[in-house]
């Protein structure tokens, strides 16, 4: 009996566990879920590394299935089925294989984002589907077209020049198109910018579409009017296709990225008011900034009423900092630290150029020094060059603290301000 | 002769190879970023003109395999022979071209020589298994994991996949030269049988 689904003959059948494998293997070796867990739309972006692995076998498959329709002159012998609905029943499995491997990867991905708050990015994903989808339909037209013995090593090739070669460009946009790119976005204060979204989906399906309609022309036995139509509407396609996903991608820099909605934020409090995205809003985050600020406040500090999550400067209402979803105390007790600085760690005066560079030292560590003060967990001792300051600054906690406060605060604003002379300890 | 030399598109199978010598010349600074095994970084680096000799295989094993139809192997002429000096003619053409671009300064013209080599000994060792058909997929695997699990975790080429680092030790090109004497001795001798009457085409 024939079986509904002629599983042995298909050749994306074959490719599934390789590629399974290898999505595991991968998986398991590199892709650290430190910087993406708990925040669903990096993780869902995240996985777009793995369109390396989903896209060569599907282009692999298609290749093979697109072979057998050329050498066994399907479309040739006065067939019953229209042309796309051949090609569709030609493509499926490839590119059902390319969908599976893709959504294994993200599985894995996501393995440790369970239960965090938010949902599965479907567009994300749809815009991978479209990605896989243009790997298959150039499988398939390199198939119609070449002796299998070109079209099938080509078609990896090509899958892999393609997502490789364009992510390593320095022109920006052209990276959007293959669409491995997105794999740069995010921390929990940033989303997703839509236009690589955009960029990548337009070109997929417009460029897999061109491909298709190439593969389905007869260049030989066709008449004259269907060649010109058909190869004048996939030009059409490809070009329209690559302006606009170059023109929707034409102002983003090398990380796909925007400044996440305030009006996601959930702010609690006053005096400080802490403003945290729900995925960085575990039980000890608030109380440990909430703790830190106080300890600060406690000191004669000057502090803005108001801790936010944003990428953006600190200013006079708002102490901006950077919190990963799984920060530990130390490293929150770090980013309200540095949430001191200016975008820029100093400035670059005339003079006193060393001064403020040890200095910047100096004040981070008296910081997170005093900032850590009854929080558990936290050590204390800053992370990075800002270590170098630790000595300095436990010699200008030796001091009365509204000196220490008074050191910290004129020497901060001299950080920026090349008018005001940067003052040393005593010991530097 | 004339016909033989048509049917097997000599003259393209040339032209590629001449042509991608001059295309990893003038895309010579680009590199592929592609997933790595083994290797302290997630990705690795692939300079283009390490892997565009694999156009040379691609293209022998297309046009060859083209030009081979059932009962070829009856022919009278020596044809498994003039298949073998094909492969010889593509590579001394891609040496030639880079060599002649080395004299314009290219200097990455020895390792695209080395690779061309290299690749095109490894698909012909592989012709009694895979057949003109399929023995391009043999390079386009090599260069895969030697790109992708070829990476020890200084970040370092293994030795095994000399064919894809970015300087040329005289090593190098003695093993690519072993390769291609393992892949002509393949072919000669047991490429008849891939061909013999009974095997599916």
């Amino acid at each position: 009996m024939t079986p509904l689904f002629p599983l042995r003959s298909r050749s994306a059948v074959w490719f599934l566990l390789p590629a399974l494998l290898f999505v595991v293997l991968y998986a398991g070796a590199y892709v650290n879920l430190a910087d993406s867990s708990g925040y669903w739309t990096a993780v869902t972006a995240s996985s777009a590394i793995f369109l390396f692995i989903s896209c060569a076998p599907a282009g692999a498959s298609a290749a093979i299935e697109g072979s057998r329709a050329r050498r066994g002159r399907i479309t040739e012998i006065a067939p019953g089925r229209s042309e796309p609905v051949l090609i569709v029943q030609h493509i499926w499995p490839s590119y059902v294989l390319g969908l599976s491997v893709q959504a294994a990867a993200f599985l894995l991905v996501a393995r440790t984002t369970w239960g965090a708050p938010g949902a599965f990015r479907v567009d994300i994903f749809a815009g991978f589907a479209a990605i896989i989808l243009l790997h298959t339909a150039m499988g398939y037209a390199l198939g119609r077209r070449l002796p299998i013995a070109v079209s099938i090593p080509l078609s990896v090739l090509l899958s892999y020049v393609w997502l490789g070669f364009t992510w390593s460009t320095p022109y920006f946009p052209l990276r959007y198109l293959a669409g491995l790119a997105i794999s740069g976005c995010c921390r929990a204060d940033e989303t997703l910018d839509s236009r690589a979204l955009v960029a990548a989906t337009l070109f997929s399906v417009g460029a897999a579409m061109a491909l298709l309609i190439s593969a389905a022309i007869k260049w030989r036995t066709g008449h004259q009017s269907h060649r010109i139509i058909g190869g004048g509407a996939a030009l059409v396609l490809l070009a329209g296709a690559t302006v606009s996903g170059l023109s929707a991608a034409r102002d983003l820099g090398p990380f796909p990225v925007t400044t996440r909605s305030a009006a996601e934020l959930t702010c609690e409090g006053s005096q400080p008011e802490v403003c945290i995205y729900p995925e960085q809003d575990r039980a000890s985050a608030r109380q440990v900034l909430v703790q830190a600020y106080t300890n600060l406040a406690h000191d004669g500090l000057k502090l803005p009423p108001r801790m936010t999550a944003s990428p953006a400067a600190s200013d006079a209402s708002s102490l901006n900092m950077a919190l990963r979803t799984d920060s530990s105390s130390d490293e929150i007790v770090y980013s309200l630290a540095t949430a001191f600085l200016s975008p820029q760690l100093y400035a670059e005066c005339s003079d006193g150029f060393e001064a403020r560079g040890t200095n910047v030292n100096v004040i981070v560590s008296w910081l997170t020094s005093r900032a850590s003060r009854d929080i558990p967990g936290a050590s204390g001792v800053p992370f990075g060059q800002f270590g170098e300051g630790l000595d300095a600054s436990h010699e200008l906690q030796s001091l009365a603290t509204p000196r220490q406060v008074a050191w910290i605060d004129y020497n901060l604003r001299a950080l920026t301000d090349c008018s005001m002379e940067p003052t040393q300890l005593p010991s530097l | 002769m004339t016909w033989w030399a048509r049917s097997h598109r000599i003259l393209w199978s040339m032209g590629i190879s001449a042509g991608s010598a001059v295309l990893a010349f003038l895309l010579d600074s680009i590199d592929l970023v592609v997933p790595s095994f083994g290797s302290s970084s997630p990705f690795a680096q692939v300079p283009l003109y390490a892997v565009l000799p694999v156009a040379i295989p691609i293209a022998l094993a297309g046009f060859l395999s083209a030009g081979s139809p059932p009962g070829y192997n009856a022919s009278t002429r020596p044809v498994f022979l003039m298949d073998w000096l094909t492969h010889l003619a593509a590579l001394t053409v891609a040496t030639f071209v880079a060599t002649l671009l080395g004299t314009v300064g290219w200097v990455n013209g020895p390792q695209f020589i080395r690779t061309s080599i290299a690749l095109v000994g490894i698909q012909m060792l592989f012709l009694p298994a895979l057949r003109y058909r399929y023995q391009a997929v043999a390079p386009v695997l090599y260069l895969f994991f030697a790109a992708i699990v070829g990476r020890s975790p200084s970040g370092a080429t293994q030795e095994w996949a000399w064919a894809l680092t970015p300087t040329s030790a005289d090593w190098h090109f003695a093993a690519s030269g072993v390769a291609l004497v393992a892949g002509s001795v393949s072919t000669l001798l047991c490429g008849r049988r891939a061909f013999a009457p009974g095997t599916p085409d």
